[in-house]
């Protein structure tokens, strides 16, 4: 039979692991719909200064 | 020794009669005790039994006893509670960074049907300008079905 202190331990464990690959998920998807936001920021602000430079016209 | 063992010789004074044993008879293979709860620390019991999904309490306290005097393992009590301890502030500093992470990803999974059609105009707008080369981006293959995961995973959380 497990230890009291040995089963919360566990348990815990379980739920850490649980939640660390929840964060891999999140973290992944983070990253990607930030990149899509950033560029859309950067290519808007790439073809406001050509409007306004008449480049590529 | 186990964690009853412990708790006692460490208790307070102010804690001494929180659980008594009232009477303990011996027999060759069993002990039958008798024993006799404070309120507070009865109700403290009760939902942490309860917590735990234990309908009986005779069944809880047994089950307490038995993982007490079976900590056999020679690992120190303390040691365990420190191991508990920095693990249950890992596990808070995690639900911290989920619940970050969670807020932002919700937040742009709410536009982000409009982000993508604004992404294919921006580039074709672009590349037509000879702003930026023709380039192929991860979302490019993304569906109604893609975007419905994160609303999914993020919006209609149950």
């Amino acid at each position: 039979m497990r230890s009291f202190w040995s089963q919360q331990l566990a348990d815990m464990a379980e739920e850490y692991e649980s939640m660390k690959q929840r964060i891999e998920v999140y973290a992944r998807d983070n990253e990607i719909l930030n990149r899509l936001h950033s560029q859309n920021l950067e290519l808007a602000r790439l073809l406001d200064e050509a409007s306004k430079t008449g480049e590529g016209a | 020794m186990g964690f009853f063992g412990n708790r006692r010789k460490r208790a307070p004074p102010a804690e001494a009669d929180a659980a008594k044993v009232l009477d303990h008879r011996t027999s060759d293979s069993t002990v039958t005790v008798a024993a006799k709860f404070e309120g507070k620390i009865w109700r403290e019991l009760s939902s942490f039994l309860k917590e735990k999904g234990v309908a009986k309490y005779s069944d809880g306290i047994s089950l307490l006893f038995a993982y007490g005097v079976t900590e056999r393992e020679g690992i120190d009590l303390e040691k365990r509670r420190s191991e508990l301890m920095a693990l249950g502030s890992r596990y808070a500093a995690m639900r911290f960074k989920t619940y970050t992470l969670f807020d932002q990803n919700r937040a742009l999974s709410i536009a982000l049907a409009v982000m993508l059609t604004e992404n294919k105009e921006l580039r074709r707008r672009a590349a037509e300008r000879g702003l930026i080369p023709h380039t192929t981006e991860p979302w490019d293959g993304w569906t109604h079905e893609t975007v419905s995961e994160f609303h999914g995973r993020y919006l209609f959380v149950g």
